[in-house]
């Protein structure tokens, strides 16, 4: 890193640098010693690749990948801290056995480091599975394989655990006291009956982890050459250095998008998938990473460079040129795209990302969306009811549609220029200075999930009853206008997509006028009301207080300003607990007093889920 | 060959067929996958901290902390869990039996 520029500026350089290293070590140091189970992927961000030319670009991205959790660092130092000098945990934790045995027994970690490394050839390191599962270890007794297998300490015997427990038996034949669950490396005192906890081998295990770690990035990518791990721990006064010095940084993953010539709806709804947590996690740890999938017009791959841009602490506006080629290029839906329209890139995005994702399974079978486990699905993907009931008969049937968003009418036109077109457009100005204030979300849900009469409608039930009744014409029109709708949401995805119905055509002829009432719509917003079990509950005459929670809050708000054709996108977000407005390649902070206030403005919001519900298992 | 000397015979060709073959370990990494899905790993961790937790961690062996939760977890067990491993089950057997059968004979 030769920096030819005035001195002043490449000193500075430097000391940044040297100050970004450190973090990155203690970070690195805390995940190991942290985290028993190191996630695939975690110390892969922080590869410092040596290939030369890129090393200065590639480090920085690492760290400011890992950087994100950099506010953490102080936390955890604090936490380890207090875990060595807790007086109670050094004193309690161990085996009085484990004590003598190291006394007696100086090479007492040998055997434990070759079942540590066999133990992550075996189970962790991702080399192809034929190979790895026929090197799958078994018992030494009863040959069977994979069980919670124990590997003594003191000779080669590998024991089964539950059933016959040949584990058990052979320390009741040699007394051999110590044996290590094979797959998760914890070691297990036969004579205290229990799983004990010793640093010395907990410190071999870390290290024959990340050891594995790094053979499977060797596999993986062989080309980053990744570089070893090192470990550090800091010393009093440095972890003193690096508190005193370290502050997060305030505005990691933020950045501006250039504006492409009229892309701006493209900018607004990729901002909001950069803030969206669910999406964030997924790209952040590694699982659709571009180096690997490789694929040339992956739109996967696209956000994951994304994400790469947006945390590499280069705050210049970022022009997102590859994305929008390959775009084009891979897309006949957005090829032709001149529509410009924020909601149509949304589902476009939604497919195209669907389509490269590794985990899509159906791909052929469009009808299987429903448990797509692709993260554009898994994020946005939910399921509407609708019951359609007869009020004659007892029929109802239920269909189950999947959603990716909820689209909301506004009650009421308010154009820019009033009374624009026709008929129908003055009646409706008029009816909306009744109506006009009673668009919140709230009010739109209600309406959109209301019983609904099917005028001509017939009911099936009906028909065949009457035919085998005498047909009485007047009951015959009773069964066509007997039917009823009610639609309700079965199953709410993650992130709730709503989009505002702005744009309207009210005929062939006309032009699409845009509505600009207000609609109001809150920060937090409690969803049980219109889903499925709350309504059966609420009509049943139930409360909806022993339903789970289906809190969601508002994560990002897209919104479209100025006329049709001529308008512009922005979008809020929330980052980290805050506001931001991104207006293309402007980033500014926002209330959310002014976030609220975009009522007439909000084209799509979304909402995320307070909690996050187990999967359901479902059987098909 | 008699009746169940047959059957035995089968039982114990099936038994190392499923293990030389990693039917196995595909079976249980499905179900760890489902459970852990759905959440019963969570409840099973949290109700085996909570003993610990009452009891006091000296105070508490494996083997007791099992039996303790054994019954109760096996019963937590989703019923469409149970299903879906057994169609799994049945769907290997199906495909298996009749082969190995001729096998025999
Ligand atoms: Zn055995
Ligand atoms: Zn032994
Ligand atoms: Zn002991
Ligand atoms: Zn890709
Ligand atoms: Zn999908
Ligand atoms: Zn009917």
């Amino acid at each position: 890193m030769t920096s030819k520029g005035n001195s002043k500026n490449s000193q500075r350089k430097v000391k940044q640098k040297k100050q970004n290293t450190d973090k990155k070590m203690v970070t690195v140091d805390n995940h190991v010693k942290m985290t028993s189970n190191i996630e695939p992927g975690l110390l892969k961000q922080n590869d410092i690749s040596p290939v030369k030319g890129k090393q200065n670009k590639s480090l920085k991205k690492g760290i400011k990948r890992k950087a994100e959790d950099s506010h953490a660092i102080n936390e955890t130092f604090q936490v380890s801290n207090a875990a060595v000098s807790h007086p109670k945990m050094s004193q309690k934790v161990g085996c009085r056995h484990l004590e003598k045995y190291k006394g007696d027994r100086p090479d007492y970690l040998d055997n434990f480091k070759t079942i540590a490394e066999l133990s992550m050839r075996w189970y962790k390191i991702g080399i192809p599975r034929e190979n790895k599962m026929l090197m799958h270890q078994k018992c030494s007794e009863c040959s069977l394989k994979g069980d919670r297998l124990h590997a003594c300490l003191d000779c080669v015997f590998i024991g089964c655990w539950r059933g016959e427990s040949h584990a058990r038996k052979h320390y009741k034949n040699t007394h051999h006291t110590f044996a290590t669950d094979v797959q998760r490396l914890e070691i297990f005192c036969f004579r205290c009956g229990d799983y004990i906890y010793d640093i010395d081998y907990d410190n071999v295990k870390k290290h024959e982890e990340v050891r594995a770690e790094e053979k499977e990035s060797d596999i993986k990518e062989p080309a980053r050459k990744r570089a070893r791990y090192v470990p550090w721990r800091p010393t009093e006064e440095e972890s003193e250095r690096i508190k005193r010095n370290s502050t997060p940084f305030p505005c990691s993953g933020l950045r501006g998008l250039l504006n492409m010539g009229a892309t701006c709806f493209m900018n607004a709804v990729l901002q909001t998938f950069m803030h969206n947590p669910i999406i964030k996690n997924y790209f952040m740890t590694d699982k659709h990473n571009k180096n690997i999938c490789g694929t040339s017009g992956c739109m996967c791959c696209e956000v994951d460079n994304l994400f790469q841009e947006f945390h590499s602490g280069e705050k210049k506006p970022y022009p997102p040129c590859s994305f929008l080629q390959s775009m084009w290029l891979s897309s006949k839906e957005l090829a032709g795209y001149s529509e410009q329209d924020a909601h149509e890139f949304y589902l476009a995005a939604i497919n195209k990302m669907h389509g490269d994702s590794h985990e899509t399974k159906h791909q052929e079978l469009n009808a299987n969306i429903q448990n797509c486990e692709c993260i554009m699905h898994k994020t946005f993907g939910g399921c509407f009811q609708s019951r359609i009931k007869c009020s004659q008969c007892d029929m109802s049937s239920d269909r189950e549609e999947h959603m990716v968003e909820w689209q909301l009418h506004l009650r009421g036109l308010v154009t820019n220029q009033k009374k624009k077109n026709g008929t129908k457009g003055s009646q409706e100005s008029n009816s909306s200075e009744m109506d006009v204030d009673k668009n919140s979300l709230e009010d739109c849900l209600d309406r959109y999930c209301e019983k609904e009469q099917l005028p001509g409608f017939k009911c099936e039930d009906c028909e065949i009853r009457l035919l085998n009744e005498d047909d009485s014409s007047e009951k015959a029109k009773d069964s066509v206008n007997s039917c009823s709708r009610t639609t309700t949401c079965k199953k709410l995805p993650p992130v709730l997509t709503f989009v505002v119905e702005r744009f309207h055509r009210a005929s062939t002829k006309t032009n699409t006028i845009k509505n600009e009432a207000e609609f109001e719509f809150p920060e937090e917003i409690d969803m049980a009301k219109w889903t499925s079990r709350g309504h059966d509950v609420l009509e049943k005459g139930g409360t909806l207080d022993d339903l789970p929670n289906y809190k969601y809050n508002l994560l990002s708000v897209v919104n479209h300003e100025g006329k049709i054709n001529t308008g512009h996108y922005t979008v809020y977000c929330k980052s980290r607990d805050r506001w931001f407005l991104f207006d293309d390649h402007a980033v500014k902070c926002a209330s959310v007093e002014e976030v609220l206030q975009s009522k007439r403005k909000a084209y799509l919001c979304f909402y995320v889920a307070d909690t996050l519900e187990y999967d359901q298992p479902n059987i098909n | 060959m008699s009746e169940s000397e047959n059957e035995q015979k089968l039982a114990s060709e099936l038994k190392s067929r499923i293990l030389e073959t990693q039917e196995r370990n595909k079976l249980k990494r499905l179900l760890t996958k489902r459970l852990r899905d759905c959440g019963w790993k969570d409840k099973i961790k949290k109700r085996c901290v909570d003993k610990i937790r009452t009891e006091g961690v000296e105070n508490i062996k494996l083997d007791q902390l099992e039996e303790y939760v054994l019954k109760h977890g096996r019963e937590a067990v989703p019923d469409d869990v149970k299903v879906e491993m057994l169609q799994q089950i049945s769907s290997y057997l199906d495909k298996h039996v009749s082969q190995l059968e001729k096998n025999i004979k």
